[in-house]
C-alpha cells in the first residue's frame, strides 16, 4: 500500500512539473499582461435592462467561438444536394467574398473571431458587429416580411420572444455571401431561422438553421455558446489596408 | 489541486497561444503550405491596420541585393486583445520570419513565427485559417 502510495506521489510530481514547465514555456511567448493598447480594454458600454417582461436579457458584448469551418460542429456531414456538393467541391478559396471585404452576410458575423454588441430595444434588437463596423437589426415588433423583397446580402429579419427565448426568421437573402470560411454557399433561396437562449449569467445558446432546397436536402443546424466579452468592442474597417487582394488565386477578374 | 491549477495554466496558455487571429480569407486563398520560407531581416515599416496586421523586412540576400518581404501576420484587434501592440515590433528592429510563401510567386509570406534578436517571439500569429501549424 506504502510502496503505491509512494509510486502515486512520486508520478504526481513529474506530472506537476512536467505541466508547470510546459505552461510556463507557453507563457513565455505571449506579452506581460497589461501591455495591450488601450483599445482593446475599453470598458463595457452601459447595459439596458430588456425591454419587457418575459423578454430574455441578450444586451451586452458577447462573442461566439470561432467557427471558420460550420462542419465542424456539425460534426456531420452537411446534407448537400448533388449541385451544393458539386459547388462546395470546385468552390476556390480565393473567391471568398469577405476576402474582398464584401459583407459577411448575417450569421457568419456572429461565429468570426470577432465580438459584437447587442442593442434590445422595444420593437427591434441590434447587432453591432466589430467585424466590418457593421450592423443588423431583427425587428421584433410583430411585423411579417415584405411581401416582394429584392435580395440583399442581410436579408430581412423579423423575430419574436417565445418561452424565454428570442427566434428569428431570416429570407430575402442574396447568393453572393459565404457562410463560412470554409467555402460553404448558399442560393437565394436560403432560409434562416435562429434561436437565442440564455443559459448562464455570461452566457446564451445560438442556434442557427440553414434551409436551401438549392444547396441542401434537408435543413440543418448548428448551436454555439456565446460568452459575455470582458471589454468593449473595437473598430475594425476591412477595406482598410487589404494587402491580400492582389495575391488571392481567384476565378474572379483581378481587381 | 496544485495539479488541477498547474493543468489549468497549461492549457490556458495552449488555448490562448493558439487562439485565433484571423477570419478574412482561407489560408490556401493566397498562400502554398508546400512552400515554407524562413529569413532574417531588418524590418522597415509596420501596418498595425485591418485586416491583417503587415510588416515589411529587408532581407540580404547572397548576391548583394535586398529583398523587401511583405509578411502577413494576424488581425490588430485580436492581438491587441492578447496584449500585443503596434510598438511590439518596430522599423529598425531585426527578426527572423518563419512562414509560408504567397502562391503567386511574389515575395509575400504569412508569418507563422516571429521571433526579434533578443530572442522574443511576437504576435504568436498562429491563425486558424486552414493552414499548416506553427
Amino acid at each position: 500500500m506504502m510502496a503505491v502510495l509512494s509510486t502515486e506521489r512520486k508520478m504526481t510530481r513529474i506530472l506537476l512539473s512536467i505541466v508547470t514547465a510546459f505552461g510556463a514555456l507557453c507563457c513565455a511567448s505571449l506579452p506581460a499582461f497589461g501591455q495591450a493598447g488601450e483599445n482593446a480594454t475599453l470598458p463595457l458600454p452601459p447595459n439596458p435592462p430588456p425591454p419587457g417582461k418575459g423578454i430574455p436579457d441578450l444586451n451586452g458584448v458577447w462573442v461566439m467561438p470561432y467557427t471558420p469551418d460550420l462542419a465542424r460542429p456539425l460534426k456531420a456531414p452537411i446534407p448537400f444536394t448533388p449541385f451544393g456538393a458539386e459547388m462546395f467541391k470546385n468552390h476556390v478559396g480565393g473567391d471568398d467574398p469577405h476576402g474582398f471585404c464584401q459583407p459577411t452576410g448575417p450569421t457568419r458575423a456572429f461565429h468570426s473571431p470577432f465580438p459584437f454588441q447587442i442593442v434590445q430595444t422595444a420593437g427591434m434588437l441590434t447587432v453591432l458587429f466589430e467585424i466590418d463596423h457593421n450592423f443588423r437589426r431583427i425587428f421584433t415588433d410583430g411585423r411579417s416580411h415584405p411581401k416582394d423583397l429584392d435580395s440583399t446580402w442581410y436579408g430581412d429579419s423579423v423575430g419574436s420572444y417565445e418561452g424565454g427565448s428570442l427566434t428569428v426568421d431570416t429570407i430575402g437573402l442574396s447568393d453572393r455571401s459565404w457562410l463560412d470560411t470554409a467555402g460553404h454557399q448558399h442560393s437565394d433561396k436560403l432560409h434562416i431561422t435562429e434561436k437565442f437562449t440564455r443559459t448562464g449569467p455570461d452566457t446564451f445558446l445560438w442556434t442557427v438553421t440553414y434551409d436551401d432546397p438549392v444547396y441542401f436536402t434537408r435543413p440543418w443546424s448548428v448551436s454555439l455558446t456565446a460568452r459575455r466579452e470582458k471589454y468593449d468592442i473595437m473598430e475594425m474597417i476591412c477595406m482598410d489596408n487589404n494587402q491580400d487582394i492582389p495575391h488571392y488565386i481567384t476565378s474572379q477578374p483581378k481587381r | 489541486m496544485k495539479i488541477r491549477s498547474a493543468l489549468a495554466v497549461g492549457t490556458a496558455c495552449l488555448i490562448f497561444a493558439a487562439s485565433p487571429v484571423s477570419a478574412h480569407h482561407s489560408f490556401a486563398a493566397e498562400y502554398d503550405s508546400s512552400k515554407p520560407v524562413e529569413f532574417k531581416g531588418v524590418v522597415t515599416k509596420l501596418d498595425w491596420m485591418n485586416p491583417h496586421v503587415y510588416f515589411y523586412v529587408d532581407v540580404k540576400t547572397d548576391d548583394g541585393k535586398t529583398i523587401n518581404w511583405a509578411c502577413e501576420a494576424g488581425n490588430p484587434n485580436a492581438l491587441a486583445r492578447r496584449g500585443w501592440k503596434k510598438s511590439s515590433i518596430k522599423a529598425g528592429d531585426e527578426v527572423t520570419v518563419k512562414g509560408f510563401r504567397a502562391k503567386d510567386g511574389t515575395f509575400t509570406a504569412n508569418a507563422r513565427s516571429i521571433v526579434l534578436s533578443d530572442g522574443r517571439k511576437v504576435f504568436a500569429a498562429s491563425s486558424d485559417d486552414g493552414g499548416p501549424l506553427n
